[in-house]
C-alpha cells in the first residue's frame, strides 16, 4: 500500500515481520535497554522475547499469569542479568530474570539459524522470580524508574501503586494513589525526576512526586475530550538532539524559547480516544525553584514548593481516525511516532515556524496550540509539528495497540544510532519498519 | 444331631445349607417321621436360650419350615397353635422379622379369623411400636408386609378395630413413623392408602396426611446397582397417590403443596404442580370448588412469568384441570373459577401484544378446551371486552394481539365442538355454541382487517387469515355463504395481490384454500372454481402471463382428493379450448404444466385405478393423436422437446395404473402413435428419419416407463435393445432425444428381459458388430449405453453385474476416456424418475450394497496400484459411487476410504466430486468419528482451503479476500464449512484444542466471503470453534 | 429470580413483521408472476450430469456476482441474540432494530476499513443490564465480522438513563477484551447468543 502524497517527505519501509507471530492479539512491545532485543505482551498468557537481530523468537515465557498479559517493562541498569516485569489482566505483576552471560551463545545459536523459541527450564531461560500482588482487578501499565528504583503499576481498579525493590525480589509498596475517578491506562516516569505520570478513563493525566516520603499528586492535566491512552516523557537533553540542536544565527525569540523549553524540562505527550495527540509542558519555576527542589531542598509550605503546572503547549497535526492508543518520542531525533485503531502508523517532527522578522507568521500553516495554554501561546506558535510520514494498514486491517522506537540492529543498519518503528498489532504480529528519505 | 442344631451350626457359615435344613425338616414334618410338637419342644430350649442371636435364628428356623410345609401338611388347630406361639414370640426384640415371617406362612396356609386379625394387629402395635426402633431393614420389611396382607385380606376387620378403638389410628399411623428405607416406604404407601381412601379418617385426616407428606418431596436416588430397581419415580407415584386418594387432606394438602411451589428447586415445582393436577381430579368438584381460586392465584405466575417451559405446561394443565373437575359439578363454583381468570385475562389484553397478554391467550385457550360449559362462559367472559379493545386499540400491533388471543380461542372451540369433518369431545348433545353469537363480529373484523389493511402489515394480516380459517372450520358454525366470501377472499389474496416479502400471506392464503376443500369441498367447487375459471383465458390475447399464479393455485387445490376431479377435469377442458383457439404455446404449455402437477397430487388416487379408464380415453388418446398428428389438431407448442416431456409424463401417469389389456393396445403403438406409418420406417428402427419423428421417442419413453413387465412389446426385445443402441449413437440428436434413447433400454434391461434370458438378451451389445466393451472403439456415445445398460440391470442386482462391471472399472485407466467413465459413475446409483416401482420396475432392496460391494474395494485398491495421472479418475469414479450410497453401506469401508476421500479434496476444480467426498466425510463424522480422528490435521487444513476463497497456499490481504475469483464454488466453500462445524462437535476436545487457533484465525476470510451462503457458514463454523475450550475460569 | 426482573412484561414484536432478506427460494421476480410451482415438474435429466457434458451444477456461475455485507446481514446476526433476563430475541424486543445499524465505508481510498455502528434500543430507560446486552451484540460481531469491520456499539440517545457511561464502556477495547477473560460474564454472553444460527 503506497502511502499519501500528503507533507510526508518520508516512507515507512517494512524491514521484517518478527517471527513466527503470535496466533492472537498481541498488545505491547518494550526494546531492550542495551540488549538488541524485545518483549511482547500476548494475550495467549505469554510473553514473547524476539531478537532484533535475527527477527526470530528466541525466548517465550510462559506459566505466572492466569491471564492476558497487557503490559511489559524492562527494569534500567541493571549488570550481568536482564530483569523484566509483566503486567497482566489477572490483576497480578510478574518480575522475570535471566542471566545474561548466556547471551553470547544466544547470538550464536542465532547465526546458526537452528534457534528453538522455548525450550522449559533451560538455565538461560527467563526464571519466574516474584509475584507482585495487590491491584482488584487488570493490570494495563507499569513502567520502572529511569533509577530502577522504582516501578509504577496502574490498574482498572482507578489506582497507580508505586513499588520500590529494597533488595533482590523484595518489594515494598510505598505509594497508593487513588486520584483517578476511572481505569488508569498508562504510566510513565520523568526522565530525569522521580516524576510519575498517569492517563486514565477518566479524561484526565495525573502528575505525582515525593513530597516529604509521602507520594502526592502535584499536577492535574485535563484537555482530553476522551480516555487518554497513552502517556509518554520527552527523552532527556533532547534539545541538544531535535531541531534545537544548532544555534547560531538563532533570532531572539527563537534563542529565548529554546531556554524556555530547556527550564521547563522534558515535555509530555499523551494520546486519546478523542483521536489527538497533544504535548504538555511545565511551567517554569521563577528564579532557582526548579534546580532547588531538584536538589531535594526542604520545603516548608508544600503545596507552593511542591506543585506543578503543566499547560498545553500543542495539538499534533489530527490525521488519526479512531482511537489513538499508543505515541512513541525518539530519544534520538525528538520524532513522535503514533499508532491506534485505524491501523496507521504516523510519524511527526517539530520544527521552526517560518515568521517575518516582526514575528507575524508568514506562510498560512495552522497553529495547533489551543487558547486555554495561555502562556504557550507566544512560544508555542515559534515551532510546529508536522507529518513527516503516514502509513496505511500497518498491519493489514488490524489494530496497531502500541508503536515504538528502537535501536536498529541488524546486519542492514546504515548507522550506528539508526532507529527503526516496531508496532504491535491485533493480528498478533509484531512489525519492524525503517524510515526511508524520499 | 438334630435339625435345629445342624440349622444353628449352618445359619452362618452357609444360608443355602441352613434352607435345605429347614427343607428336610419340612419334608419330615409332611410325611408324618415329625411331629410338630415334637419340633416344637426342641426348639424350646433355644427359645429361652441367653443369647439373642440364637432365639432370632430359632424363629428364622421356624419360620422357614413353615413356609416350606404343604398346606394341608398343618391342621387348624395346629395352625392357631403356631399363630399363638409365634405371637408370644413378639414380646422378644430378637427374630421379630421372623416372626412376621412366620405369620405370614401361617396366613397362606389358611385363612384367619377377625378375632386372630385383631389380636395380631395389637400385638405388633403394642409390642413392637414403633417399628423403628427396629434398626434392621431386615426386621422392619417383613412385618410391613405382614401389615400389607392383613390390610388387603381383612380390610373390615381391621376397619372395625379402628371403627371400636378410639386411639387405635394415632398409634396406627405413628407406627411408621421415620421409615427411611425406599422398599419398606413403597409397602408402608400402599399400607397407609387403604385407610385414606376406605376409612372414615375425620379427625386422624391430619395426622394421616402428615405422615405422608413428610416424605415430599421425594429426594431418592437410588443406589447404582440397586437390586429391587426402586426409582425415585416409584416413590414419587406411590405418594402421589396417597396425597390425592381423599378430599378430606385438602384442607392440609393446598396449603403445604403451594407453600413447596415457592421452592427454588424446579424438581419440587415440578413434583407439586404434577400433584396437584392429580389431586384436583381426584378431590372432587365439590372439595376443589373450595380451593379453585387459591389454585389459580398460585398457579397462574407459572404462565405469566415463564421460568421454565415445562413447569407453564404442568402448571396450564392444572389449571384445566380444575375446570375439568369443577364442569363436572354445578355451575356456581365453575363460574366462581372462571370470573377472577377472564377478569385477569382481560385486564393483560389491555396492553397487548406483551409476554402477558400471550401468557393469557395461552390460559384461556388450555381452559376453553376443556368442556363445552368452561368454552362458553370464556366466550362470554373475554370476547365482548376483546373485540371493545379491538375497536378502541390505536395499534396494528395491539389489533394484532388481540386477535391472536381470538384465534386461539377459536381453536379451543373447535376441539369442544368439532370441525365439520367430525365432532369434537363435547359429543353431539353439547350446549349451544356460545362462538356462535360472536360469530359474524369476528368474521366482520378480520374480513375486514385482512382485506384492508396494507400488505407490509404481515403478522396482522397472517392472523386475520389464520382466525378466518379457523372459523370456516368450526363445525356448524359459518354458512356456506360466509365460507364462500372467505374462499373469494383467500382466492383474491392468491391470484391478485401483488407479492410481498416472504409472501407468507399468498402461501397462507393458499394452504388456506386446501384447508376449507377439505372441509367444505363443495363450497369451494362452487365459490372458487368460477373465479378460477373466470381468471384463464381461453386463448391469451395479450401476452400477458397473468394466468401462471391462477394456474399454480387451481393445480394445488387437487391435493384434495375430493375435489381432485373436478380439477382435472377443468383443466383439460380449458387446455382442448386453447388449442381449439390456437393459444401461445407458453399458456398451452403451462396448461400442460398444470394439468401434470395437478395429477401427481392425486396420483394415489389414480393408482386404484376407478376413474382413470377415464381419463386414458378423454386425455390420454387426443393427447398421443395431437403428438403425432400433422394437421391442425397439432399445436405447434408440441414441437418442442420440453412439451413432449410433459405430454409424456401425463400419459405416464395415467397409463401406468391401466389394466394390461388397455397397456398392450397402447404398447402396439409406443413407436408409431397411431399414425398410419409403419413402425420400421420410425426411430427407433430407422436412423433416417425427420426431426418430427426424432422428438416423438420422448413421448415413447415415457410410455415405455408407464408399462407393467408383463406387457407385450411392439417388437423382440433383442431387436429392439439393438436398435437403440445404433439409434442412440447417431450424431446430433438433440440432447433430450438421444437421452430418451438411452433410458429406454435402461428401462428394457430392467423390465422386460426375464432374468435367465438377460445373459443371452445382452448379447447383441456384448457380440459384435457392437461389441460395446471393445476399449479400442470405446467413444462417448458407446460409453452412454454402457452406463445406459448398466443402470437398468444394477437396480435388479443381477449376477450378471459381476462381469459387467470389471470391464467398465478397467475403463478408468483409459488413456483417453478415463476420466469420462469416472464422471460416469455418478450416474450409476443416481435415483431416476423413470426407474420406479411406480413404473413398474424391478428394484432389489440390495442393489445399492451389490454395486458398492462390487466396485469399492476394487476401486480402493486400484487406486494404489495405477499410475499418478490415473489417480485422480479413481477418486472422481469413487465419489460418484458415495454420493448416492447410503451411510450405512459405505460405514463398513469407512478405514480405507478416509484418505482417498481426503485427497479428492485435492483435486483442481471437480466441484461435484469434493461436494460428494465432503459429504461422505461429513456423515464419517457423524456417525464414526473415532475413524477420522487420526486424520483429523489433515482434514482440518483441507476443509479448511476448500472452503476459503483463496487458491492453498496463495498469501492475500484480509482486504482483499473479496477480491480474489474463489478456487472453489459456492456450494462446496459452504458444504466444506458445513463438515469443518462438525468437527468440533464429534471429536474429542484434546484432539481438537490444538487447531482451535489457526482455524479461528484462518476462517476470518470465509468471514468476508463474497456470497452471503457462505458467510453465513462461516460465522456458525467459527462460532463452535471459538467454544472449543471457553475454559469458564474462576470468579 | 423471576421477579426481581428490570422489565417483567415487555413488548413483543411478531417474528413476520421484523425485518427480512427474501428467501433465495421465493425470489417473486419471475416476469410471470408464479412461484416456480411447475418449474421441478421436469427434473434435470441424466445428460446434464453425463460425463461429456461438463457439469453445470456444481461450478455456480452465479459465484461472480458479490453479495456485499449490508445493514440487512448485520441484523441478522444480531436480532437472534437473546435477551439476558427473557426467552426472547433481541429482535422480537425492538432492542435492536435495522433503522440503527449503518455501515459506513471506508474514509479514504487508502483505506480499507468500515465500520459498522449499532445503536441498541433498551426495553426500558434504567435497564441494569444494557451494558450486557451491548458487550453481547459487540462480541457476536467481533466474532462473525471479518477483522476489516470496526464495531462501534452504542445506545440509542434518550433511551438510556446512563447512556454516555455505557457508550464509553462499550468503546473501550481493551475492557471488552478483560471481560472476555472474566469466566462469569462469559457464562452469560454464551448463553445470549447461544440462539444464533
Amino acid at each position: 500500500m503506497p502511502p499519501p502524497q500528503n507533507a510526508s517527505v518520508i516512507t515507512i519501509q517494512p524491514l521484517a515481520t518478527l517471527s513466527p507471530p503470535c496466533s492472537s492479539r498481541t498488545w505491547q512491545s518494550t526494546p531492550h535497554p542495551t540488549l538488541p532485543v524485545i518483549a511482547t505482551a500476548c494475550s495467549d498468557r505469554t510473553v514473547r522475547v524476539y531478537s532484533l537481530t535475527s527477527f526470530t523468537l528466541l525466548h517465550s515465557i510462559t506459566g505466572g499469569h492466569k491471564r492476558s498479559i497487557r503490559a511489559v517493562s524492562w527494569k534500567p541498569g541493571v549488570k550481568g542479568q536482564s530483569v523484566l516485569a509483566t503486567g497482566s489482566f489477572d490483576a497480578s505483576a510478574g518480575i522475570w530474570r535471566r542471566d545474561e552471560r548466556g547471551l553470547a551463545e544466544d547470538t550464536q545459536r542465532e547465526r546458526a539459524g537452528d534457534w528453538d523459541g522455548d525450550e522449559e527450564g533451560e538455565d538461560d531461560d527467563y526464571q519466574f522470580s516474584c509475584i507482585l500482588d495487590g491491584h482488584e482487578s487488570e493490570i494495563k501499565s507499569l513502567s520502572w524508574s529511569p533509577s530502577g528504583q522504582y516501578l509504577a503499576t496502574c490498574s482498572r481498579d482507578k489506582s497507580v501503586w508505586i513499588w520500590e525493590e529494597l533488595e533482590d525480589d523484595n518489594f515494598e509498596t510505598i505509594a497508593v494513589l487513588q486520584e483517578h475517578e476511572g481505569d488508569v491506562k498508562c504510566v510513565a516516569w520523568h526522565p530525569e525526576e522521580d516524576l510519575l505520570a498517569s492517563a486514565s478513563y477518566d479524561d484526565t493525566v495525573r502528575l505525582y512526586k515525593e513530597d516529604a516520603d509521602d507520594w502526592v499528586q502535584v499536577a492535574m492535566i485535563d484537555g482530553h475530550k476522551k480516555t487518554v491512552w497513552w502517556v509518554e516523557f520527552e527523552g532527556s537533553e533532547m534539545s541538544a538532539r531535535d531541531f534545537r540542536a544548532h544555534r547560531e544565527g538563532l533570532s531572539e525569540q527563537r534563542a529565548h524559547h529554546v531556554e524556555q523549553l530547556e527550564r521547563s524540562g522534558p515535555r509530555l505527550a499523551t494520546s486519546s480516544d478523542d483521536c489527538s495527540v497533544r504535548i504538555w509542558r511545565r511551567k517554569p519555576r521563577e528564579g532557582s525553584a526548579q534546580t532547588s527542589s531538584r536538589l531535594g531542598m526542604p520545603n516548608i509550605i508544600r503545596s507552593v514548593a511542591i506543585d506543578e503546572e503543566w499547560f498545553q503547549e500543542t495539538i499534533l497535526p489530527q490525521q488519526h481516525e479512531r482511537a489513538i492508543y499508543s505515541l512513541s518520542w525518539s530519544r534520538r531525533s525528538g520524532m513522535i511516532a503514533s499508532a491506534g485503531s485505524d491501523g496507521k502508523i504516523l510519524v511527526y517532527k517539530e520544527r521552526w515556524k517560518n515568521v517575518m522578522p516582526n514575528g507575524v507568521k508568514a506562510d498560512g500553516t495552522v497553529d495547533h496550540s489551543d487558547s486555554d495554554a495561555m502562556e504557550g501561546v507566544e512560544n508555542a506558535s515559534l515551532t510546529e509539528w508536522v507529518v513527516v510520514a503516514e502509513l496505511f494498514s500497518a498491519h493489514d486491517v488490524f489494530e496497531i495497540n502500541h508503536v515504538c522506537w528502537a535501536k536498529r540492529s541488524d546486519k542492514g543498519r546504515r548507522s550506528e544510532d539508526e532507529e527503526v518503528i516496531v508496532s504491535t498489532g491485533d493480528d498478533g504480529e509484531v512489525k519492524v519498519w525503517v524510515l526511508e528519505e524520499r | 444331631m438334630s435339625d435345629i442344631q445342624q440349622y444353628l451350626l449352618d445359619y452362618d457359615r452357609n444360608k443355602r445349607d441352613a434352607s435345605a435344613v429347614a427343607q428336610q425338616s419340612a419334608t419330615r414334618l409332611q410325611n408324618g417321621d415329625l411331629k410338630l410338637l415334637a419340633l416344637v419342644e426342641e426348639l424350646g430350649e433355644y427359645f429361652n436360650g441367653e443369647d439373642g442371636a440364637t432365639r432370632s435364628k430359632t424363629m428364622s428356623y421356624l419360620a422357614e419350615v413353615l413356609s416350606l410345609v404343604p398346606q394341608r401338611a398343618l391342621s387348624l388347630q395346629q395352625r392357631n397353635l403356631l399363630c399363638d406361639f409365634i405371637l408370644s414370640r413378639f414380646e422378644d426384640v430378637e427374630g421379630l422379622g421372623s416372626c412376621a415371617k412366620g405369620l405370614i406362612a401361617l396366613e397362606e396356609r389358611g385363612k384367619w379369623d377377625n378375632e386372630r386379625v385383631r389380636a395380631i394387629m395389637e400385638t405388633l402395635l403394642y409390642h413392637t411400636h414403633p417399628l423403628r426402633q427396629y434398626k434392621q431393614q431386615s426386621e422392619r420389611y417383613p412385618v410391613l408386609r405382614l401389615i400389607d396382607t392383613l390390610m388387603a385380606k381383612y380390610r373390615d376387620a381391621l376397619r372395625t378395630l379402628h371403627d371400636t378403638t378410639p386411639d387405635f389410628m394415632p398409634r396406627f399411623i405413628s407406627y411408621f413413623d421415620g421409615e427411611k428405607d425406599p422398599r419398606n416406604l413403597m409397602v408402608v404407601f400402599s399400607i397407609l392408602r387403604v385407610p385414606m381412601t376406605e376409612w372414615t379418617i375425620g379427625a386422624d385426616a391430619q395426622e394421616l396426611f402428615d405422615a405422608v407428606f413428610n416424605y415430599f418431596p421425594i429426594t431418592f436416588r437410588p443406589p447404582p446397582d440397586d437390586p429391587y430397581g426402586i426409582t425415585a419415580q416409584h416413590l414419587k407415584d406411590r405418594l402421589r397417590d396417597c396425597i390425592v386418594s381423599t378430599p378430606d387432606f385438602a384442607p392440609y394438602a393446598y396449603p403445604a403443596l403451594l407453600d413447596k411451589l415457592d421452592s427454588t428447586s424446579m424438581n419440587t415445582k415440578r413434583d407439586v404442580l404434577q400433584t396437584i393436577t392429580s389431586s384436583v381430579s381426584e378431590y372432587g368438584p365439590r372439595t376443589v370448588g373450595l380451593y379453585s381460586i387459591t389454585l389459580w392465584d398460585a398457579l397462574k405466575f407459572e404462565v405469566l412469568n415463564v421460568q421454565e417451559e415445562d413447569l407453564a405446561q404442568e402448571a396450564l394443565m392444572g389449571l384445566a384441570a380444575i375446570a375439568r373437575t369443577l364442569s363436572q359439578g354445578t355451575s356456581g363454583p365453575l363460574n366462581a373459577y372462571l370470573r377472577p381468570i377472564t377478569k385477569e385475562c382481560n385486564e393483560h389484553l389491555e396492553d397487548a401484544p406483551t409476554k402477558q397478554s400471550q401468557a393469557s391467550a395461552r390460559i384461556l385457550r388450555t381452559i376453553a378446551g376443556v368442556s363445552p360449559e368452561v368454552t362458553n362462559l370464556i366466550m362470554a367472559g373475554v370476547l365482548p371486552n376483546l373485540f371493545l379493545l379491538f375497536q378502541t386499540a390505536d395499534t396494528m400491533a395491539k389489533k394484532r394481539g388481540l386477535l391472536e388471543v381470538l384465534v386461539q380461542l377459536v381453536r379451543a372451540d373447535i376441539e369442544v365442538y368439532g370441525d365439520w369433518r367430525s365432532v369434537g369431545l363435547a359429543k353431539e348433545h353439547a350446549p349451544p355454541n356460545a362462538l356462535a353469537q360472536f360469530r359474524d363480529q369476528a368474521v366482520e373484523v378480520m374480513v375486514n382487517g385482512l382485506s384492508t389493511a396494507p400488505v407490509k402489515e404481515v403478522s396482522f394480516r397472517l392472523v386475520c387469515l389464520d382466525g378466518l380459517l379457523e372459523l370456516s372450520k368450526a363445525r356448524q358454525l359459518l354458512s356456506d355463504d360466509d365460507v364462500g366470501k372467505i374462499i373469494q377472499l383467500f382466492h383474491a389474496i392468491v391470484t391478485d395481490e401483488e407479492s410481498y416479502g416472504k409472501d407468507e400471506i399468498k402461501e397462507a392464503a393458499m394452504n388456506g384454500l386446501g384447508e376449507i376443500a377439505h372441509q367444505k369441498p363443495q363450497v369451494v367447487v362452487d365459490r372458487a372454481f368460477p373465479a378460477f375459471m373466470a381468471q384463464l383465458p381461453d386463448a391469451d390475447v395479450n401476452s400477458s402471463k397473468g394466468y401462471v399464479p391462477v394456474l399454480e393455485a387451481f393445480a394445488k387445490l387437487a391435493s384434495e382428493e375430493k375435489i381432485f376431479d373436478t380439477v382435472i377435469l377443468r383443466l383439460k377442458n380449458k387446455f382442448s379450448s386453447a388449442v381449439k383457439q390456437n393459444a401461445s404455446s407458453a399458456y398451452i404449455v403451462a396448461l400442460l404444466s398444470a394439468m401434470l402437477y395437478a395429477l401427481n397430487q392425486g396420483a394415489s388416487k389414480l393408482e386404484q385405478n376407478h376413474e382413470s379408464l377415464l381419463y386414458h380415453q378423454d386425455i390420454v388418446l387426443p393427447l398421443l393423436a395431437r403428438t403425432s398428428s400433422v394437421d391442425a389438431s397439432h399445436p405447434e407448442a408440441f414441437d418442442d422437446e420440453a412439451t413432449l416431456d410433459l405430454v409424456g409424463r401425463i400419459c405416464n401417469i395415467i397409463v401406468r395404473s391401466q389394466p394390461l389389456d388397455q397397456q398392450n393396445k397402447v404398447s402396439a403403438e409406443l413407436y408409431t402413435l397411431f399414425r398410419e406409418t409403419s413402425q420400421a420406417e420410425l426411430p427407433p428402427f430407422s436412423t433416417s428419419t425427420s426431426p418430427e419423428y426424432n422428438r416423438t421417442m420422448i413421448v415413447s419413453t415415457h410410455l415405455l416407463a408407464s408399462f407393467r413387465k408383463e406387457t407385450t412389446l411392439p417388437c423382440e426385445v433383442q431387436l429392439l435393445i439393438s436398435s437403440l443402441a445404433n439409434y442412440s449413437q447417431q450424431p446430433l440428436l438433440p440432447p433430450q432425444v438421444w437421452s430418451a434413447s438411452l433410458r429406454q433400454i435402461s428401462l428394457v434391461m430392467n423390465k422386460f428381459i426375464a432374468t435367465p434370458a438377460l445373459k443371452t438378451c445382452l448379447d447383441p451389445l456384448l457380440k459384435a458388430p457392437i461389441d460395446i466393451f471393445d476399449p479400442l472403439r470405446l467413444d462417448p456415445p458407446r460409453i452412454r449405453i454402457i452406463f445406459a445398460c448398466l443402470k437398468g440391470i444394477l437396480l435388479r442386482s443381477s449376477p450378471i453385474l459381476s462381469t459387467l462391471y470389471p470391464q467398465l472399472l478397467s475403463f478408468l485407466s483409459h488413456p483417453q476416456y478415463g476420466l469420462a467413465v469416472a464422471h460416469g459413475f455418478a450416474t450409476l446409483l443416481q435415483p431416476d424418475d423413470l426407474l420406479t416401482k411406480q413404473n413398474h420396475c424391478q428394484i432389489s432392496g440390495l442393489h445399492k450394497q451389490k454395486s458398492f460391494a462390487l466396485l469399492v474395494p476394487n476401486i480402493t485398491q486400484s487406486f494404489r496400484d495405477t499410475s499418478l495421472e490415473t489417480k485422480p479418475n479413481y477418486l472422481i469414479a469413487l465419489s460418484g459411487i458415495l454420493k448416492w450410497t447410503p451411510f450405512d453401506i459405505v460405514v463398513e469401508e469407512v478405514g480405507q476410504l478416509v484418505p482417498l476421500l481426503l485427497q479428492s479434496l485435492d483435486l483442481k476444480g471437480e466441484g461435484l466430486v469434493k461436494e460428494a467426498a465432503i459429504g461422505t466425510l461429513t456423515s464419517i463424522l457423524q456417525e464414526r468419528p473415532k475413524q477420522v480422528e487420526e486424520h483429523a490435521g489433515s482434514l482440518i487444513s483441507r476443509l479448511l482451503n476448500t472452503s476459503s476463497s483463496i487458491p492453498s497456499g496463495k498469501v492475500i490481504l484480509s482486504s482483499d479476500v473479496r477480491k480474489e475469483i474463489p478456487a472453489n464454488s459456492m456450494r462446496v466453500r459452504a458444504t466444506a464449512l458445513r463438515c469443518l462445524t462438525l468437527v468440533p462437535e464429534q471429536l474429542r476436545q484434546e484432539i481438537v484444542l490444538p487447531y482451535r487457533g489457526q482455524v479461528v484465525k484462518k476462517l476470518t476470510a470465509a468471514l468476508d466471503d463474497r456470497k452471503r451462503e457462505v458467510r453465513g457458514q462461516a460465522v456458525k463454523c467459527r462460532a463452535k470453534w471459538l467454544a472449543v475450550d471457553e475454559d469458564g475460569d474462576e470468579d | 429470580m423471576e421477579p426481581d426482573k428490570d422489565n417483567a412484561n415487555p413488548t413483543i414484536l411478531n417474528a413476520s413483521d421484523l425485518p427480512s432478506r427474501r428467501r433465495e427460494s421465493s425470489v417473486k421476480q419471475r416476469e410471470d408472476g408464479g412461484t416456480g410451482l411447475f418449474d421441478h415438474l421436469i427434473p434435470h435429466y441424466n445428460y446434464l450430469s453425463d460425463p461429456f457434458e461438463r457439469p453445470v451444477s456444481a461450478s455456480d456461475s452465479d459465484d461472480d456476482s458479490v453479495e456485499d455485507i449490508d445493514e440487512q446481514e448485520i441484523y441478522d446476526l444480531i436480532s437472534s441474540i437473546s435477551d439476558p433476563e427473557h426467552p426472547l430475541s433481541l429482535g422480537s424486543l425492538a432492542v435492536v432494530n435495522l433503522p440503527d445499524i449503518r455501515i459506513l465505508p471506508p474514509s479514504s481510498p487508502h483505506s480499507t476499513i468500515s465500520t459498522v455502528v449499532v445503536e441498541i434500543t433498551p426495553t426500558i430507560t434504567h435497564c441494569s443490564l444494557a451494558t450486557v446486552i451491548g458487550l453481547g451484540v459487540r462480541v457476536r460481531l467481533e466474532q462473525a465480522l471479518p477483522p476489516r469491520f470496526r464495531v462501534d456499539v452504542r445506545i440509542k440517545k434518550g433511551t438510556h438513563s446512563t447512556d454516555e457511561a455505557v457508550n464509553k464502556q462499550l468503546g473501550d477495547k481493551e475492557r471488552v477484551a478483560a471481560a472476555l477473560e472474566n469466566g462469569t460474564l462469559m457464562g452469560v454472553l454464551r448463553k445470549m447468543l447461544s440462539t444464533c444460527e
